[in-house]
């Protein structure tokens, strides 16, 4: 019955299925309840509409860099720390942040200091303010 | 631009969140998706969104890059003011490090291009432990901006720290 149904589940859901094939009574006990917990907490569907979203949002973006006829990346470009800008998005989460986090090397006293106007508006004072 | 326009300081793994997560499409993180949602809101909502004078020129040797440039279109420089370096140095005594008191000093002692602000509402982060460590410590941090500002002449007399939150905080307050 299981398998007639694979071919109607989102490809997401399709790969979770073959995870799970392989889970014993208890195991699949606590997926159930990850699963409910996930329900009761309002989950259901969040995350996916917020991932259109943010697709919709990209694709508005790049299509306004094509009108302003910006072309797309080449992988082979230079990027950071020796690698092409291919090369970079190829790695994972935490090798791309330990190679971004090391470009920036500027001590406190490196920075230049700039004048503010008397009136200067001081946006968190008024934050707080009762 | 109105004064009451809310002013977000975005630290340097926003951008990359933001640039990167252009690049990948359907493959981007739970935390991209979160970024560029948070982002969208604010620029639709006409809030600054400001970067470190550091992330800006890192990221200037790459605007031919058209994620690049289109992250860089949409943010300001906040570049330290008078005093950013005094409080940035004092703020590593509370055990942050170079690039969280970097970031933070900003936050306070920040100005735009045209001197007309001081500081920050938000620095939007995506670094948990500096949001943990800033509100453990918070109490004697201001109590250490009041013992300096008290000595400096106006408007640096009336700095204020601004609130350290991650974007899907932001979201969340505005819906």
């Amino acid at each position: 019955m299981a398998e007639a149904r694979i071919g109607v589940l989102s490809p997401r859901v399709r790969e979770v299925t073959k995870v799970i094939q392989g889970f014993d009574r208890a195991e699949m006990l606590e997926l159930l309840d990850i699963l409910l917990q996930q329900l009761e907490t309002g989950n259901e569907g969040g995350g996916p509409h917020l991932r259109q979203q943010a697709l919709a949002i990209r694709e508005r973006l790049l299509e306004q860099a094509r009108y302003e006829a910006r072309p797309p990346s080449a992988d082979d470009t230079p990027f950071v720390a020796g690698l092409t800008w291919g090369e970079y998005m190829a790695l994972s989460e935490e090798e791309q942040e330990h190679i971004w986090n090391a470009q920036f090397t500027m001590d406190i006293d490196d920075f230049e200091e700039h004048d503010v106007r008397p009136d200067a508006y001081i946006p968190a004072r008024q934050e707080h303010r009762p | 631009m109105s004064d009451l326009t809310p002013t977000y300081l975005l630290d340097k793994n926003i951008a990359r969140k933001f640039i990167t997560c252009l690049y990948e499409g359907a493959f981007m993180d739970d935390a991209a998706v979160t970024v560029l949602l948070f982002w969208d809101r604010s620029h639709a909502a006409g809030t600054r969104l400001l970067i470190s004078p550091e992330t800006a020129n890192i990221l200037r040797r790459f605007d031919s890059f058209r994620e690049v440039h289109i992250f860089l279109a949409s943010v300001e420089v906040l570049r330290g003011s008078r005093y950013f370096k005094r409080w940035a140095r004092r703020l590593r005594a509370f055990g942050f490090t170079r690039e969280d008191a970097k970031l933070l000093a900003l936050g306070a002692f920040g100005t735009d291009e045209q001197g007309a602000i001081l500081g920050v509402d938000v620095i939007i982060t995506l670094d948990q432990r500096l949001m943990n460590n800033y509100q453990v410590r918070l109490p004697e941090i201001q109590a250490r901006l009041s013992d300096m500002t008290a000595q400096l002449p106006p408007p640096f007399c009336h700095a204020s720290l601004p609130k350290v939150l991650g974007p899907e905080e932001i979201l969340e307050r505005e819906g």
